[in-house]
């Protein structure tokens, strides 16, 4: 199980630094903006590309919260029930993510399909909207998966077959 | 069953799940999925689950919320917490109390580059509470100090949680951050007052230490200035009006990186370390405002906030009255719920009812945060009280808590002093640009 399940975690995680990387580049370009602007070099289309590694970003580290459990929630009533009640309603808790995030997926791919379809471009640098459905199918895709791995008991997690 | 009545249970149902574990952010977009499904057919729940992911994202406006997280991450380990420490210690360090005062105004000048307010009482909890336990301070003085000063970085501009109200309210949030600055001094002050009037009551908290020279004085100074630099550079570019919030995020961020290069405190390990840990809070703060969006898909069906509206004019309660039970009602949830998931859940419907009361959304936002604020340190859920915990492995909770109630109190005064006194909320944003 373990020889599964560690390349999946490895995919989330360094998806998460590209995602972290993503919002640096933007970061960059706004800098680099700021500073071309004072000597009549703007750089162009910056809203655009910013929008694009933003959103980018986010969906490549949304996953990685779910592996690692960074979604806030309180703890005070669950921690006063059962060990086994409590591991019960986390797991529900997981499964109704997935489930969630399943429904998203598809009605998420659909709009994609429809954005593909009727050609939408960006206001400034024209880039069709399409591309900026990619980077979020794939983040919703991966946190179906990040979610389940975050609910799968640990020893059959650590269990090699 | 009216669709406003659907609204009240699908708030209480939100509520339900939470407090069964459920992650706040699933808990509101299960209930917003759900409800929108009941009162709209399924073809508008697939509608709204199939925008959502995308437009809770995609506004220019949004990009700030994870910028100014890699500021904070980056401001945090370039070991710019000792520095501050030492330098405000130069000045207050010799008055009775004075190293927890220091603890509260290195706290305030943290929050000011930081924006994180458990990412400023873990960090500043592990340079002042040894240095306060060192010079005989009263464990319960020294950990309350820095937990009530840490929630003075989600005031203090650039703070996430100002950010998030401004985005749900349409609120400028460079005006925000302006607006935060007046309110954020008040805060650290009556929190210098309170630790005090504490250890004249009870001087044995606090053992008196040495005046520092002003030789000591201007070299410690002198080894800030960069994190005034960077405050400067972000909080008066907004006023001035050369950057945009988004632009100053920006600014902020590539700032605290070369700060934290400069610092020779980012080695790989702790880069890395800075690259999943501001992926795992922007991640959950991003899908954090998808769950909020599906769920104000929802109320906004309901009529929740016009209902709320007709039942505080038919009562025929004044404004202030409202106000104030507005306020109670944050300050209860802030003892059960994280501050951002609470603004989340509860700015859409509040948002209409303070506009038709004609509050200043300004001021309004500051209020609703300063609450937020109290919550991080009242019991049993104040989040700061475990982060201050687990900084020191011979704290207990008990003692943290013990040492909590002067600074609750201080808040409540500041909370007064700001309702009574919108002025001095709004006269710095007034001046702006």
């Amino acid at each position: 199980m373990k020889y599964v399940l560690q390349p999946l975690r490895a995919l989330v995680t360094v998806s998460a630094a590209t995602g972290v990387a993503a919002y640096a580049a933007a970061a960059l370009v706004t800098v680099g903006d700021v500073i071309g602007r004072q000597i009549g070099m703007p750089i162009p289309g910056v809203i655009d590309l910013v929008q694009l590694f933003i959103l980018g970003g986010a969906w490549l580290v949304i996953p990685y919260a779910f592996l690692t459990g960074a979604h806030v929630g309180v703890d005070l009533l669950v921690e006063s029930f059962p060990r086994a009640l409590q591991t019960l309603l986390r797991f529900i808790a997981g499964l109704a993510a997935i489930a969630l995030l399943a429904l998203m997926f598809k009605y998420c791919y659909d709009t994609f399909q429809q954005k593909q379809m009727f050609g939408d471009r960006s206001q400034q640098l024209g880039i069709p909207i399409f591309y900026f459905w990619i980077p979020l199918l794939y983040g919703v895709a991966l946190s179906i998966v990040a979610a389940a791995l975050a609910i799968i008991p640990k020893p059959l997690q650590e269990t090699p077959e | 069953m009216t669709p406003a009545i659907m609204g009240f249970i699908g708030f209480g149902a939100s509520l339900f799940l939470i407090a069964f574990g459920f992650p706040v952010a699933v808990a509101m977009a299960l209930v917003g999925v759900v409800g929108f499904w009941l009162l709209n057919g399924w073809a508008g729940a697939g509608f709204i689950l199939g925008s959502s992911p995308f437009e809770a994202i995609f506004p220019y406006s949004l990009s700030v919320v994870p910028l100014f997280v890699m500021m904070g991450v980056f401001a945090a380990r370039a070991g710019l917490s000792r520095s501050l420490f030492d330098m405000v210690n130069s000045f207050l360090g010799h008055i009775r109390g004075g190293l927890a005062v220091t603890a509260v105004g290195a706290c305030a000048l943290f929050g000011a580059i930081c924006g994180s307010s458990l990412a400023t009482v873990a960090t500043m909890g592990r340079v002042a509470i040894p240095e306060m336990e060192k010079h005989g301070y009263d464990g319960s003085l020294s950990s309350a100090s820095i937990a009530a000063g840490g929630t003075l970085g989600v005031l203090i501009p650039p703070s996430i949680l100002l950010v998030i109200y401004g985005i749900l309210t349409q609120t400028s949030i460079g005006q925000l951050f302006i607006g935060a600055i007046v309110p954020g001094i008040i805060g650290a002050v009556l929190y210098g007052v309170a630790i005090i009037v504490r250890v004249r009551m009870k001087p044995e908290l606090a053992p008196p230490a040495a005046k520092a020279g002003w030789t000591k004085r201007l070299a410690s100074l002198r080894r800030v200035w960069g994190v005034l630099l960077l405050f400067s550079l972000v909080i008066g570019g907004i006023y001035i009006g050369w950057f945009s919030p988004t632009e100053a995020a920006a600014v902020g961020a590539v700032g605290a990186f070369v700060l934290a290069l400069i610092s020779g405190e980012l080695s790989w390990s702790t880069l890395w370390e800075s690259v999943r840990e501001t992926a795992g809070l922007s991640g959950m703060i991003f899908f954090i405002l998808i769950g909020a969006s599906l769920f104000n898909y929802f109320l906004e069906t309901t009529g929740l906030p016009s209902a709320l509206i007709a039942g505080i004019e038919s009562s025929g309660m004044g404004p202030t009255m409202a106000l104030i039970l507005i306020l109670l009602f944050y300050i209860v949830l802030g003892c059960f719920m994280d501050a951002m998931s609470m603004i989340l859940l509860t700015v859409p419907f509040m948002a209409p009812v303070a506009i038709s009361l004609g509050f200043d959304m300004v001021w309004f936002g500051i209020l609703v945060v300063t609450v937020a604020e109290i919550g991080l340190i009242t019991p049993p859920i104040g989040m700061n009280l475990f982060v201050v915990q687990a900084t020191q492995p011979g704290l207990t909770q008990r003692m943290v808590v013990r040492g909590i109630l002067p600074f609750i109190i201080a808040d409540i005064i500041r909370l007064a002093i700001l309702v009574a006194v919108p002025a001095l909320t709004l006269w710095l944003p007034a001046m702006m640009f």
